[in-house]
């Protein structure tokens, strides 16, 4: 599964970083990386941007991008 | 014996609080606000720290120092010319953010292996300590060969004594020794022959070398520094992609692991809501956040026609008393008139709108240092892209209310050239504060003082009006523009979104400050200066060759207008109006202050005149119709919303795209946009039978 098909307010661990390199190398610098625990918000309406959080930081990327990151469902 | 002068860079990630230390450690007052990406340009003022001068460096917010766009790369170049060792300083001053240590310790360590003594100072401290984040200073910078950490806070001026006499140290007794960043054997031996080929290039130290390698693997480029040939880098890729490290990650991949290794910044759980998630329920809500958005818009334009009315008023009255009593107690004669008729009458003529920037300055500053315009970003980030524009045009967007330039500056921060070419493009017709004179003028003569749709001010509905045509035209140019200008750039958007807190009075006092005094200074002297040809040419000749008083219409002034007023009749503006509109090239607001001056000299006798009063008296004097009509009015209003009639913008967009074929682009087709539009607003009207 992807961090798309988590629900808001759901719990996910990153499995692997996807897409786009600069994106991607992007989100690792901001320590979005593999196996961080990861928190989804909220999806804006009209398949606009969805906002997650990660350590303390709350961020926001396009759902294009957001497709590409593979998560898994944190278990409790 | 002179010194050299030591110098202090300040870097961080963005939103870590910069330019707030940044002000405290030199007592200037550059821009602090909630946003990530409000520094965009370098700028450097003076410390006194321990007795000796220091210059120090304010570099724009990065994450890294692989630069992804304009403003991070300034700081790239910056690190980069520090390495070839050109202005480099004495000493680092890393800014972190305390509550989020881990994310923003990232390019601290980037910044080791420079041969530059670095101090981490932990701002935001005090709110740390709230939420029990409890940091091991000491551990901290023994780990990574940091020459001192310091706790601090911008907000709360604390810590600071304590971070100068660690800069002063550093300055003076650097620690000279380093930590390496541990790499594990079997990539160091991979990317050995790239640390070996720096070395032998470039002279750099060992440290240096590994840093810039990694650096080059993981991007294919470094910032202003040649690199290898691409033979040596293919193959150093292929050895470490058999070692499992995908070399586009390897630069994140050892720093983390290192960090983790540290066990630094213990994480906070994810888990809990934090009250900014708790506002954001609210003000990101799917139906409720846009129309809160709109409403507060909607809100900022009514407030600034009905609230400046008073002080206003008052602006007017005085200006007003100024003239009357100079015109009674100068002795009479050319000076006499000047002052009145040029300098108070027509310069002054401005000062009056300048309660209504101040308070439309203040509303935008408001929502900025909240927080709330990082949330507007990605409530609009959709609905931009589909006019190929990018979340991160709202801002710059929504500054060119205040100012095109600061709006055109903060577009730095969009990643792609393809958007931010157009958001620069359409950025001017977003309606400035320099356009709120004209509207208000316009607006308070010709549109009656009624209440419509129930609540709404006919008068300050139209202004909204203006705004709204304005706005809407440069989303619609942006369409346009995006299929025109080709290119298959990709773009992103990350955007991280700051806590929100209570806005800074005096962070937010500061911005209106600023703004209203570049506004008086001009006043005080373009418009003044203006005004003052203005009136020579509107006075002069007095006496034809005859010996007979001439009036207005025989002076040099008027021989200009009418020499343009061909052009401009289509559009219902009479040669006043056109002087006005040649006059406004300099500024927009300039127009206001011509026509006080023209009407002022015209009126002579009874001055100070009223500028609304004479406007509306003035008459054709061969057809003895009226010359400004609400449809004038209107017309002129439309003119204004579209024409570009600022040299400083034109000059801003010939640094920012490098080029004069985007300023003179604009010229044109704003100009273009003026005159149909005005066109269509007259001639349609007068179709449609309105006056």
């Amino acid at each position: 599964m992807t961090l798309l098909d988590l629900q808001p307010s759901q719990l996910g661990i990153i499995e692997e970083l996807g897409g786009d390199s600069h994106v991607k190398s992007r989100l690792m610098e901001m320590g979005i990386s593999e196996n961080a625990e990861i928190r989804l918000i909220r999806k804006m309406p009209f398949k606009g941007p969805l906002t997650f959080k990660i350590r303390s930081s709350l961020i926001s990327i396009r759902i294009s991008d957001a497709s590409k990151i593979i998560v898994r469902l944190h278990e409790k | 014996m002179k010194n050299k002068l030591k110098r202090i860079a300040i870097l961080g990630n963005p939103n870590s609080g910069k330019t707030a230390l940044f002000n405290i450690l030199t007592g200037l007052n550059q821009k602090v606000s909630n946003y990530p990406g409000v520094t965009v340009e370098a700028v450097s003022g003076k410390a006194k720290i321990e007795q000796t001068i220091y210059s120090v460096l304010d570099l724009p917010g990065t994450y890294s120092l692989v630069p992804e766009s304009q403003d991070e790369t300034i700081v790239a170049e910056e690190v980069s010319k520090w390495i070839q060792g050109i202005n480099k300083p004495d000493c680092i001053v890393s800014v972190m953010d305390a509550t989020n240590l881990h994310r923003h310790l990232y390019l601290t360590t980037q910044l080791l292996g420079l041969g530059i003594p670095v101090i981490g100072a932990l701002n935001m401290s005090d709110i740390a300590k709230e939420k029990s984040i409890e940091i091991d200073t000491n551990h901290l910078q023994q780990e990574l060969g940091l020459d001192a950490v310091i706790s601090i806070s911008a907000l709360k001026k604390t810590g600071i004594d304590d971070l100068k006499t660690a800069i002063h140290h550093a300055g003076t007794n650097p620690k000279n020794e380093t930590v390496k960043m541990p790499i594990p054997l079997p990539v160091l031996d991979a990317i050995n022959p790239i640390i070996d080929w720096m070395k032998s290039e470039y002279n750099f130290s060992d440290e240096l070398s590994r840093v810039l390698a990694i650096r080059w693997i993981t991007a294919g480029t470094l910032t202003g520094i040649n690199s290898p040939e691409n033979e040596l880098l293919d193959s150093v890729r292929i050895n470490l992609k058999q070692l499992g490290f995908p070399h586009e990650l390897l630069e994140p991949t050892l720093r983390y692991s290192w960090l983790d290794s540290l066990g630094v910044g213990p994480v906070q759980s994810i888990r809990s809501q934090s009250k900014s998630e708790r506002i954001d329920n609210v003000l990101t809500h799917s139906v409720g956040g846009p129309v809160i958005f709109i409403g507060l818009l909607t809100f900022i334009f009514q407030a600034i026609f009905s609230w400046a009315s008073i002080p206003m008023d008052f602006i007017d009255s005085s200006i007003g008393t100024l003239g009357e009593w100079t015109g009674k107690t100068l002795p009479s004669g050319l000076l006499n008139d000047l002052l009145v008729e040029g300098v108070i009458g027509g310069a002054g003529a401005i000062l009056i709108f300048l309660p209504q920037i101040l308070i439309l300055i203040f509303f935008l500053s408001l929502l900025e240092d909240s927080g709330y315009m990082a949330r507007v970003a990605i409530m609009m980030d959709k609905a931009m892209t589909k006019v190929g524009l990018h979340g991160r045009s709202v801002l710059p967007l929504m500054s060119g209310y205040a100012c095109a330039i600061p709006g055109i500056m903060a577009t730095r921060t969009i990643d792609s050239w393809k958007e931010r070419l157009i958001t620069i493009l359409v950025l001017p017709l977003m309606s400035c504060s320099a356009r709120l004179p004209v509207y208000t003028l316009m607006i308070a003569a010709f549109i009656p003082n009624k209440t419509v749709f129930g609540t709404f001010g006919l008068q300050g509905l139209t202004m909204v009006v203006m705004y709204f045509l304005g706005t809407v035209t440069a989303l619609v140019l942006a369409l346009i523009f995006n299929r025109w200008i080709d290119t298959d750039q990709k773009t992103s958007f990350i955007m991280e979104l700051p806590s929100y807190r209570v806005p800074l009075l005096r962070s937010v006092l500061q911005q209106v400050y600023s703004r209203g005094a570049v506004f008086i200074k001009d006043a005080g002297k373009i418009i003044m200066a203006i005004s003052i040809v203005l009136w020579f040419l509107a006075s002069f000749p007095k006496v034809d060759s005859s010996g007979e008083t001439q009036s207005i219409h025989a002076s040099y002034a008027a021989k200009i207008g009418h020499t343009i007023e061909p052009i401009i009749k289509p559009l219902g503006f009479d040669w006043k109006i056109g002087l006005g509109l040649v006059t406004s090239f300099a500024a927009r607001e300039v127009v206001v202050s011509t026509l006080a001056t023209i009407y002022n000299v015209e009126n002579a006798e009874e001055n100070p005149v009223s500028l609304t009063e004479a406007m509306k008296k003035d008459r054709d004097p061969v057809t003895g119709n009226k010359i400004f009509t609400p449809l004038v009015a209107m017309s002129l209003m439309v003119f204004y919303v579209y024409a570009a009639q600022c040299m400083a913008t034109f000059a801003i967009i010939r640094r920012e795209t490098n080029s004069w074929k985007w300023p003179i682009f604009m010229v044109v087709y704003m100009t273009l946009l003026a005159y149909a539009g005005s066109l269509i607003v007259y001639q349609g009207g007068l179709a449609l039978g309105f006056s």
